[in-house]
């Protein structure tokens, strides 16, 4: 990407901290130490990953760098970075709010979609983020049946959240306004291994960036911190 | 080191609101019934409702849930165990970190509180903030004495590696019960159940679920998963304990993934911290649920005929 003067916003981080309801306070206590990004996970495999970097472009206004960046989604979200920050800046949830705001500029919309599945076949439908369906057919074959090992082990064949659950996790989620942005990004097609044609296959493997999600117009995302990285890209 | 003053404040309650994980139920079963008959065993009635749901946890951070609308999420969650006068008490660090994490944030801003008990009073909850979250592994280091009185099937020979999940330690800074660098409890639990502690190099490095990476980043996340397995297999434990059914999922199958993709051939079993408790106390080997595991299930049951079945 090829960023220009008018990205940079000076006033960005002070306008940013309420709307990021408080969770991204204290960033200009960063002691640029590296501490975070020692130990990072995420930086480990993609070393252009740097939430060091991220910090420092939140508080000098870099936006568009941060925003359009692959690496913000790169995070694992394991708070290590926390965990050795001597001024105790909780990185994950500069993360967690960078993603909304990118989202709010149209990047990372199709990362999102492929998750709202979850929360629409399963959080809001059965109460249960993780649902007991296997997609690979091998775990199938190695396990069997999940609901006879519940039995055995003296649980009831399936959890159950009662009637009374389900219903107010839904009226939460109508009128908290997550309903009506998973309207908004249109349902999820999740690959099924045992069910996938070629075609589907293909993209599978290859995944374009659909330039549309729902009603959402994305943007492509950049490596706006150097190289990507990881092995497969060592080797290429 | 166990930060000891943190543990004596966690309470040895006659009943504890037993708060079921995702993963756990659906796809390692044994968690849910080890952790709930190893806290009978110990002393601890656990108490169960149906109402429970998800901690909201994943949606919330997959960016489809704005904290509008988990925070409304926990509160019902955590009002379930209010309403009984209990704490909670979680299977998963995922749970811990977020009921903990979001439940601080809405006791220490009135404002936010408000908004949400507002939703909560329209379905006839109200929520508090009375009820503490304690991770069930917590609680185990805290009733370690019961259980060295309890132990019924002496793990004797059997050699096991940890790895404690980053959202309780990392997240938990300075709320959890030990040190997030240097940690020690399980290992502790691991020798009062007479089993030998096996240190790796890994130990402390994420185990590559990455949260949503694993789905959206899959070849960032194997990549770490198997730098960790590779550690993990020149220590050769018997046993890889974990205390995040989350965690748990990620290093069972992954193994198997990365067997079939590179023809390689990592077999360790994954069991979590409530099912080696369960094991040690002499749960019956059906409750233990090691059918629902996939990778190193023939060294499982070398385990169990060494130890006793
Ligand atoms: S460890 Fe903390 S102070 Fe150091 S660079 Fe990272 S965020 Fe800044
Ligand atoms: S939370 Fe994200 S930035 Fe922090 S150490 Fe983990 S992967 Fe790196």
């Amino acid at each position: 990407m090829l960023e220009q003067v008018k990205d940079w916003d000076d006033d960005f981080y002070e306008k940013f901290k309420p709307i990021a309801m408080g969770f991204v306070n204290e960033a200009e206590k960063c002691l640029q130490c590296g501490k975070c990004t020692g130990q990072c996970p995420a930086a480990a495999v993609t070393p252009s990953y740097n939430p060091r970097k991220i910090i420092r472009d939140l508080v000098n206004g870099n936006l568009k760098r941060v925003l359009s960046s692959v690496e913000l989604w790169q995070c694992f979200f394991c708070s290590g970075c926390f965990s050795v920050c001597p001024m105790d800046i909780n990185f994950p949830f500069f993360v967690f709010m960078f993603r909304l705001a990118a989202m709010n500029e149209g990047y990372g919309w199709e990362d999102v979609k492929q998750l709202e599945g979850y929360a629409e076949k399963d959080y809001l439908r059965k109460g249960i983020t993780v649902s007991t369906f296997e997609r690979n057919p091998e775990v199938v074959e190695t396990i069997g049946d999940i609901s006879k090992i519940r039995m055995e082990a003296g649980l009831p064949p399936e959890r159950k959240v009662s009637d009374r659950g389900l219903a107010e996790i839904n009226m939460i989620s109508d009128l908290s306004g997550m309903t009506s942005f998973m309207k908004k990004i249109g349902g999820v097609e999740l690959l099924d291994c045992k069910t996938c044609n070629d075609e589907q296959a293909k993209r599978c493997k290859t995944k374009p960036l659909p330039s549309k999600v729902g009603k959402i117009k994305t943007k492509l995302r950049f490596y706006n911190y150097g190289e990507p990285g990881g092995k497969a890209h060592a080797e290429a | 080191m166990p930060r000891l003053d943190k543990v004596t404040q966690i309470p040895k309650p006659e009943q504890i609101f037993f708060f079921k994980s995702c993963v756990a139920s659906n796809k390692y079963p044994g968690i849910e019934s080890c952790g709930w008959e190893s806290l009978k065993i110990l002393g601890v009635e656990p108490v169960d409702s149906d109402e429970q749901t998800c901690c909201g946890g994943f949606v919330t951070f997959a960016n489809v849930a704005a904290p509008t609308a988990s925070m409304p999420a926990v509160a019902r969650n955590l009002s379930l165990a209010e309403e009984k006068n209990l704490d909670t008490c979680v299977l998963c660090n995922g749970c811990w970190t977020f009921l903990n994490e979001f439940g601080h944030f809405m006791n220490h801003n009135e404002e936010v509180k408000a908004s949400v008990n507002m939703m909560m009073n329209m379905m006839g909850r109200e929520y508090k903030g009375t009820s503490n979250v304690y991770h069930i592994a917590e609680m185990f280091y805290r009733l370690k004495d019961d259980i060295a009185k309890n132990v019924k099937r002496p793990l004797k020979g059997v050699k096991v590696a940890t790895h404690y999940g980053c959202h309780y330690l990392g997240g938990g800074k300075y709320t959890a019960i030990d040190d997030a660098q240097m940690p020690t409890y399980m290992e502790e639990l691991i020798e009062i159940l007479g089993g030998t502690v096996v240190p790796y190099t890994a130990n402390r490095e994420c185990c590559g679920t990455g949260f949503t990476q694993i789905i959206n980043g899959k070849d960032l996340s194997l990549e770490h998963t198997q730098h960790k397995l590779d550690s993990v297999q020149e220590a050769d434990p018997d046993l890889l304990i974990v205390q995040c059914p989350y965690c748990h999922s990620q290093l069972d199958r992954v193994q198997q993934q990365l067997n079939y993709r590179q023809g390689a051939n990592y077999q360790t079993p994954v069991i979590h911290i409530a099912q080696l408790i369960g094991l040690g106390l002499g749960l019956p080997v059906p409750k233990l649920a090691f059918a629902a595991h996939i990778s190193g299930r023939q060294r499982l049951e070398e385990v169990l005929d060494r130890i006793g079945r």
